[in-house]
Formats: C-alpha cells, structure tokens, sequence
C-alpha cells in the first residue's frame, strides 16, 4: 500500500539517523555540544573575525571604517571621501541580510551593484537602519561596517558572469570535511547565497575539481546562463584555499564551523567570514551527507585520546 | 556532567521519563477508591476545577499555555514549518479557543493586513527602526479603539481574550512579515504567516475543547507529561518533514538508481585530510585511500 509506504518513510526519516546532517541535528549535536559559547559568538561578530584575521596574518578584505553611532555618521564622507568602491555590512547580521554592494561613485550619488543609484541621504539611512540592529540576527543595536570590496579574479572568469563567486568549506575537528563552490547567477542578481539563486558546486576535496551542482535545490549539470558545463571545472589557487580555510578554523576556536573564502584579484585568496552553523544545502551540491563524515572524525579523535 | 553528544541526549531522556513516572505516580495517588494514606491526602487538593470564575480563566490560561507551547514546539522541530515568533501562535490560538470569540478572528487578520498596508505606507518614509514600528502600533492601538468603540453599536461581542493578544506581538509580526518579504519575496512571508495561522488553528482545535480543559484543570500534573515532552524535543536530531522533501534525493530509496549512475561516471571523493599544525604555519598533506559509500549505500571504487 503506497499511502502506508509513505508514512512508514516519514517515519523513520523522523525518528531513524540517516546519513544526511539535519537542521535539529546540527543545532543539537554540532551547536553547543563541540563549539563554545564564546567562539560562536565571535563567529557572529564579524569585526571581530577581522581583527583575528589580522592578527593571525589570514588574508581578508580591509576593513575601511566601522561605525558604532549615528555621531560617526557626520565623519563618514570624509573617510569614505577617497574610496570610490566598498561593501556596507552589519557587523552581525544573518544571511547576507543588510549587505550593500557600492561598485561606483557619480559626483554625489553612489551606483550600487545591481544598478540602483543611491544618494549620500539613502547610504546614510541604510546605515542608520543597520545601527538600529534591523538587520542584527537578534535585533540588538548594531555597528556598520565598510569594507574593501573584493574584486573578481581573472581565474573565474570561465565560471562568473554576474558577481563573486566564494567557496564555503565545512571544518571539523580542524580537517576538511566538505567544500562547495558557491556561483552567483543572473536570478540571483549577483548573491552567491544559495536561497537567494546562487548555484551550489560540491568540490572534491582533492583535486578541487567540482563534481555535482545544484541551483534552486534541484541539479544541474550546466550553468544556468551561459551553459558551460560544470562538473569538472577546477577551483582556482584550490591548495592555497584550502591551507588558509583550515587555518581559518584553527583561529576561529570553533570546532565545527563553515569557513567563506574568495579569489581578489589583487590578494587572492581572501577569508569573507566563517560561521557557527553553516547552511546544509552543501550536503545536496556533494550528493553526500555529512554525518558519517562527522561521525568518523568524531571516532579517530576519540580512539586518539 | 557530560562529556559527549550521546550522554547528554540520554541524561535529558532520563529526565523526561522521570517527569513521565512523576506524572503517573502523582496520577495514581490521586485516584479515588484506592484507600490512599491520609500523607497523600494534599493530592485531592490539586484539582483546580473549584476555582471562582476569574481566577478559573487565569488558571485556564496557565494550563492551556504549555500544551500550547510544546505544539509550537512540535510543529518548528518535527514538521518544520517556521512561524512568526515563537510563541505567537500559541497566544494567537489561544485568544481564540472558544467557538464565541471565532468572529474576532476576521478582526485580528484585518488588523494584520490593515497594519501590514501601513507599513507599506511608511516605507518610503525612511523612518528608524524604533519609532517605525511606534507609529505602527499607534495606528494599530487606533483601529483597535475605534472598532471597541463601535463594537456596541453594532451588535459584535469582542472577545475579551483579545486582550491575551498583545498589540505588540501584533505589531512584531507585521515588521517580521514585512523584513521576510523585502528579503526573501512576499510569497514567502505570506507563507510563514498561513502556517503560523494554521498552527494557531491546531492549538485553539485541540486545546479549545471544553473535555481537555476541564481534564487539564482536574489533573494540572499533567504539565509535567508536557514537560517531558518539550525536553525529548529539545534533543530531537531527526529530520523535519520540510526538509523530507528538501534531502529527498539524498535518502530516497526511488532516486538512488539515479544517484547511482551519475556517481558511477565520476571520480569518488577522496578522502583528504590536511591537518593544521597549530604554532607552525605550515600544513601537511596526507592523503587517505578510504572512500565514502556513495548515495546508493555501496562502497565506491577508490580512485
């Protein structure tokens, strides 16, 4: 009978382990229980991973002003009177909520990436939106950040059209567990994050070669704009990707944690953030789950000890 | 206490089923015709049934709240629908449990809306944070007034419990509805706001029944059942029926022989491990031949 199939699947879908990392699973098992308190909330600063980054000599995008209260608003003309291009961000926002691309300068007004001018009243607002914690994951007041915005590396070229593409690894217990490549689109208007239309690549960890994609949760195998085929591309500057992720996560203090890093063209290979609870649509672009991949270091680290 | 993922799971089922025996043991106690020793005699005093009017609807209200919260509870963690606030739905369906409040149902959705157009309104306003949804609020505080004072004219029976649904939350919803749709499209927040309404129709459907009040009041033991339900599902780690259909390719016994052939005509993932050497800025590479089982559950060939 299929209707009881069915049920009998949801069932032990609810109520069995599989192999696929859940959201209450990682919020259970890879929240609290392996990340500390403090790590995570550090992770949710991002001034202060860019501090660390710093100290840490891990490469990541300059940061130019950080602005804590709406008096600092009167100064930020002439700090910003000499950069023509940079990134608005709320230092702990959620889901690139809040995020705004400024890629041109036109007398007074700003172009932002999606071709939306801004006047210097609409940037100020935003800003002011953003110290009101609107944008904040726990509505608390918040700083602004402007950063340097990162620039598309000659070495994407075959693969982005519409924005900066980033790779999102997932660490634990300070080894490579899973890496996607995250690819902007047209849809996405220039987000590489996936909710928003961005295509996700798994990686193999070895080659960096991508394997699988999926873009709006179903595969593909050809990019969706220009249709240039994705399964074995290679990411570029793939081994330094690697050594600065995992050295990102040593200096996250996080134990499971995703780790963003991009290509600039200038710098190239740049730490973007890292993240307490990062996304599970890797495990659909990897057509792998994470658990038992989690669970075998979990078993080397003990037989370890 | 405890040291690993697994040990803390079993310590909070043992909690729960502490709290179960609890529950039976005082359940048991409280049985008439059992002869129980006069020590338990406070027991008889537990039923809450006796009450005079007022504080019976206080004590409905604290009775009916945590079943409330732990179907909140069970519709984000099991089923998976998202809802705005976490306990707005339980007060929402609260507010509206008994069958003669349901015409303040067209009330509160108009407010919803009506409000959700205002904020339409001061969007182009550019107003900060705090004072937006101030204004939003008086103009909600307003309508609500305006519609109490005609209320008696036309004949309508506002529903006291409306006063259990605080403007405020009111007004939160609106500015979460409003943020949902500027960020992720109106359809979605118009989503969000039918399964927070449809998990407000479950509570007041289920927990409105005049049986499951009285039966509550007489046993108010019964939150501990309730309890224990909220701690097992606060280490609940399986998968959400959302995410069913999200990973269905993943675990799906139907698409494996589709997974399979497309994992047959590529490399298997090696197994890399790079270990950062902390202290020392170097890295080293080792490299594992140890494959993972593919999505149909067999082992690959390593590469």
């Amino acid at each position: 009978m299929a209707l009881r199939q069915w049920l009998a699947r949801i069932g032990r879908l609810t109520l069995l382990p599989s192999d696929v990392l859940t959201i209450n699973c990682r919020n259970v098992q890879f929240g609290l229980d392996v990340n500390s308190p403090s790590a995570i909330a550090r992770a949710d600063d991002k001034q202060q991973t860019c501090k660390l980054c710093v100290s840490h000599g891990i490469p990541t995008p300059r940061l130019f002003a950080v602005l804590e209260s709406y008096q600092d608003l009167d100064r930020l003309s002439d700090r910003l009177a000499r950069v023509p291009e940079f990134v608005v961000k709320p230092n702990r926002g959620r889901g690139g909520q809040g995020v705004v691309l400024i890629v041109a300068r036109h007398g007074t007004s700003f172009l932002r990436h999606n071709g939306e001018r801004w006047t210097k009243d609409d940037l100020l607002v935003h800003i002011s939106d953003i110290l009101s914690g609107q944008f904040s994951f726990d509505g608390q007041p918040d700083i602004a950040l402007i950063q340097q915005r990162v620039r598309l590396h000659p070495g994407w070229s075959s693969l982005a059209v519409e924005g900066i593409p980033d790779v999102r690894f997932i660490v634990y217990r300070g080894e490579l567990v899973m890496a996607m490549l995250r690819l902007p689109t047209k849809a996405s208007r220039g987000c590489a994050n996936l909710h928003q239309g961005g295509i996700g690549a798994g990686i193999d960890l070895a080659t960096g070669r991508l394997t699988h994609a999926i873009w709006q949760e179903r595969p593909i195998t050809r990019h969706p704009d220009h249709g240039i085929l994705l399964r074995g591309q290679t990411v570029p500057f793939w081994n330094e990707m690697r050594y600065w992720a995992l050295a990102a996560a040593q200096c996250s203090g996080l134990r499971y944690v995703g780790v963003d890093m991009t290509l600039d063209a200038a710098e190239g290979p740049v730490l973007l953030e890292w993240n307490a609870r990062p996304g599970l649509a890797i495990q659909l672009a990897n057509r792998a789950g994470l658990l038992s991949r989690l669970r075998e270091k979990d078993q080397r680290c003990l037989s370890r000890v | 206490m405890s040291e690993t993922p697994m040990s803390r799971t079993t310590l909070v089922h043992g909690l729960a089923g502490f709290l179960v025996l609890g529950t039976v043991a005082v359940t048991i106690a409280r049985c008439d015709g059992i002869g129980m020793p006069a020590c338990l005699a406070w027991s008889h005093g537990l039923s809450l049934l006796g009450l005079p009017p007022a504080e019976r609807r206080l004590a409905e209200f604290l009775i009916l709240l945590p079943p409330a919260a732990l179907i909140v509870c069970l519709v984000r963690q099991v089923v998976g629908w998202s809802t705005f606030g976490t306990f707005s739905p339980a007060l929402l369906g609260l507010a509206f449990r008994h069958p003669e409040t349901w015409q303040g149902f067209p009330v509160f959705l108009g407010l919803l809306l009506g409000g959700w157009a205002m904020r339409q309104v001061l969007q182009p306003l550019r107003l900060l944070h705090v004072p937006r949804l101030s204004v939003l609020l008086t103009m909600l505080a307003l309508a609500l007034l305006l519609l109490v004072a005609q209320a008696p004219k036309l004949g309508w029976h506002l529903s006291d419990d409306l006063i259990l649904f605080p403007l405020v939350i009111l007004t939160g919803i609106i500015e979460r509805m409003w943020l949902i749709g500027s960020e992720d499209g109106q359809r979605a927040s118009f989503q969000i706001l039918l399964t927070t309404l449809l998990t407000a129709v479950l509570i007041s459907g289920l927990l409105g029944r005049p049986a499951v009040v009285d039966f509550l009041l007489h046993h108010p033991e019964m939150l501990l059942l309730v309890m224990a339900g909220q701690l097992v599902l606060g280490r609940f780690t399986g998968m959400r029926w959302t995410e069913i259909a999200r990973f269905r390719w993943l675990v799906s016994d139907a698409a494996t022989s589709d997974v399979a052939m497309n994992a047959n005509s590529q490399t298997q993932d090696n197994l890399l491990l790079l270990r950062f050497e902390a202290g020392s800025s170097r890295y080293r590479l080792s490299q594992e031949t140890d494959a993972w089982p593919s999505a149909s559950g067999s082992l690959g060939s390593v590469v």
